[in-house]
């Protein structure tokens, strides 16, 4: 018989003492899992998913607001800017020059809770949701321009991308007419891939938008129907529980007017907002990042973000300390539960000392009987640990659903954030969790230590005479 | 086989005096033999088995076992040859609780580091009377049947020595024949010696060697000169 058996059936035969003793090991364990592996996944996907966006340009405010807000759809949309600043980044604009890409990005409706985010086809065709992740479409088509055309519709001629405050009244008016005209884009939406199984809404199905961020918004009117024209396909970013749709459809809405007042057809451009311009700087301009925010921020209207740098400043400042507070806590958790290994074993001494004093008349060594409380410590901290991931696990799969209305972060029951080890060669990933491992393990052999040396000390010839 | 000189022993009381428990001047055990030592309670017979199990190294004295003297040997290097020479039957059984019959017979293999031979283990506890019980826990056998197993362990390792501690002392007065019985039956069948202790002359009588320790025990002799 192995000595693990005999350590096996040591535990079983205290069978209450060591069912807890693995209960309480299993909660610390299993807290420890969840701060590592919900901290590992956060901070991954909201430095992945900031690397997907350049620049954010949005109203005066708190600059991590507006990133929350447009890259991660959480908190209260921020103060919109006018269109007329939006043009700025086109080609004609102000910063056209430095602009490679720039759309506009408008916020205020939500349908079942999922934000409805107003933009143009560009989101999905020049914008990357990771670096050197493109969108795809998994069904269905983008929505825009290309629903015009297909339907056989000529496309009005917009005007030139000017500033509007180099237009004369006479050019003003016309392009307040011809947004009178017949309104050349129908309400069309790209869902993301969780809002659609979330909403069970399909390719050709339609939806009314309410009012608001929110499902709690105050002003929760509902809004005319869109049709639902393509689904993205996953991203694991935040950007899966959005419903996009076309900007000029967004405008046709009513209640999205600058001033309150209800219009026909397309929005006049002064009547426009939007809550952001996401901006991809033009490569062959040096510096063009810093000199365009630069510029937007020594302004008085907007401000220029860099998502990447507030998030990293964010997570270093904020998120990083209350994860690493946490760990503390929970790894005090871990060490009560191993002091707890220390007092079931312990306590258990003195009717241990006659089975030890047994064994040893049957030929046991001193040795033996030390490995064997040995054994019984680490594989009550072993047992502990196995079932503290499981239920860690099981925690992080509950609370997927908090965790991603609170966070925009997807997270799963099998959710294994890896730990890059660099080594000579490449880098070996490893789960984050198995550093738990090795620190079980020293704990086991730490809290074992005590119960072995009192085993160890059994004087066998009182314990057996004692037993007779 | 076994041979014991001028073994001594004391032990260290609270008050840092010495009280002699043990001076034997010669006591010899042979081969296959089987033989009883009486003696009253607290007259030494525990402590004088210990010695010769090598559980308690005497103060001074040989025990040679076979030629080997287990007083010069290593607590490492006795509980070794115990594990492999000596079995060891105890009046209160002393069966662990979580183990079940044939568990109990197969721990008394764990320890002489040769591989576990598990059909002998079934076999023992079919020589005593149990082969249908093999998965019960102590706590589900009578005292009889709990002393039966512990007769199994101790023959588990094929012992040259079996020391057995007042084994009928636990058991009703029907049973105690029979694990009496059961004992010499099966150390005869194994060429086992038996040196049994007891204070019970009904026990005692039924052997043709019977050592009283007070006989030969000196220690009373050597303090009252």
């Amino acid at each position: 018989m192995s000595l693990w058996k005999i350590a096996l059936r040591s535990i079983e035969q205290r069978g209450i003492a060591s069912v807890l003793t693995i209960l309480s090991m299993a909660l610390g364990v299993a807290l420890v899992v969840v701060v590592l592996v919900v901290h590992g996944v956060i901070d991954k996907t909201f430095r992945t998913t900031a690397g997907g966006y350049e620049m954010i340009v949005g109203g005066k405010g708190s600059p991590l607001d507006l990133v929350l807000n447009t890259v991660y759809h959480l908190g209260r949309a921020t103060e919109p800017m006018s269109w007329t600043f939006y043009k700025e980044f086109l080609p004609e604009g102000k910063y056209g020059g430095y602009v490679q890409h720039a759309i506009p990005y408008c916020l205020g409706d939500n349908y079942e809770g999922h934000r409805i985010v107003a933009t143009t086809p560009e989101m999905f065709t020049s914008f990357e949701f990771a670096p050197g992740e493109t969108y795809e479409i998994g069904a269905g088509r983008n929505f825009g321009q290309a629903a015009a055309l297909a339907s056989g519709e000529k496309l009005p001629e917009r005007k030139p991308a000017k500033v509007l405050a180099d237009d004369d009244d006479a050019a003003a008016e016309e392009e307040h007419h011809h947004h009178h005209a017949a309104p050349p884009f129908v309400n069309e939406a790209v869902i993301g891939a969780l809002a659609a199984r979330q909403t069970g809404l399909k390719v050709g199905d339609s939806f009314k938008p309410t009012h608001g961020v929110t499902t709690s918004a105050e002003d929760g009117h509902e809004h005319d129907p869109v049709k639902v024209v393509g689904i993205l396909k996953p991203t694991g970013t935040p950007n899966d529980k959005a419903i996009f749709m076309n900007i000029e459809g967004f405008f046709l809405l009513d209640g999205h007017s600058k001033s309150g007042a209800h219009h026909h057809g397309p929005l006049p451009e002064e009547e426009r907002e939007v809550t952001a311009v996401l901006v991809k700087t033009n490569p062959e301009v040096q510096m063009a990042g810093m000199l365009v925010s630069k510029n937007i921020n020594e302004g008085q209207v907007a401000m220029a973000v860099f998502p990447v740098a507030e998030i990293r400043r964010l997570l270093d400042t904020t998120v990083g300390p209350v994860s690493t507070l946490l760990l503390i806590v929970a790894g005090m958790i871990v060490v009560v539960a191993g002091i707890g290994i220390i007092v079931s074993i312990y306590n258990s001494m003195n009717e241990r000392r006659k089975e030890i004093a047994v064994m040893r008349s049957l030929g046991a060594s001193r040795f033996s009987i030390v490995s064997i409380v040995m054994m019984e410590s680490l594989l009550l901290a072993l047992a502990g640990g196995v079932c503290g991931f499981v239920l860690g696990h099981a925690l992080i799969g509950l609370s997927g659903g908090f965790l991603l209305d609170k966070t925009g972060v997807q997270i799963s029951f099998l959710q294994f954030p890896m730990w890059e080890i660099p080594l000579a060669q490449g880098a070996l990933l490893v789960p984050i969790e198995l550093v738990l491992l090795p620190a079980l393990i020293m704990l086991a052999g730490l809290v074992g230590y005590f119960p072995a040396v009192a085993a160890y000390r059994t004087d066998v010839s009182r314990a057996l005479s004692n037993a007779t | 086989m076994l041979k014991l000189r001028d073994v001594r022993k004391s032990f260290t009381l609270p008050d840092g005096s010495t009280l002699p428990i043990l001076n034997v001047e010669r006591f010899e055990v042979a081969a296959g033999e089987q033989l009883v030592l009486a003696g009253q309670s607290g007259s030494g017979k525990t402590t004088l088995l210990h010695i010769i199990a090598g559980i308690t190294r005497p103060d001074a004295g040989s025990v040679s076992f076979d030629g080997t003297d287990l007083a010069k040997l290593s607590e490492a290097a006795r509980d070794r040859f115990r594990a492999r020479h000596i079995g060891y039957v105890f009046q209160t059984f002393n069966l662990l609780p979580g183990f079940s019959a044939l568990e109990n017979v197969v721990l008394g293999m764990s320890f002489c580091g040769t591989k576990v031979d598990e059909s002998r283990a079934r076999h023992l506890l079919d020589r005593v009377g149990l082969g249908k019980r093999l998965s019960h826990k102590p706590a589900t056998l009578s005292v009889g049947e709990q002393q039966r197993v512990a007769v199994a362990r101790a023959l588990a390792n094929k012992p040259k020595l079996l020391l057995a501690d007042e084994p009928t002392a636990s058991i009703d007065a029907r049973n105690q024949q029979q694990v009496l019985d059961l004992i010499r039956e099966t150390c005869r069948e194994e060429k086992v010696a038996l040196l049994l202790v007891t204070h019970a002359p009904i026990v005692a009588e039924q052997f043709e060697r019977v050592e009283k320790l007070e006989e030969l025990n000196r220690v009373n002799e050597v303090a009252a000169r």
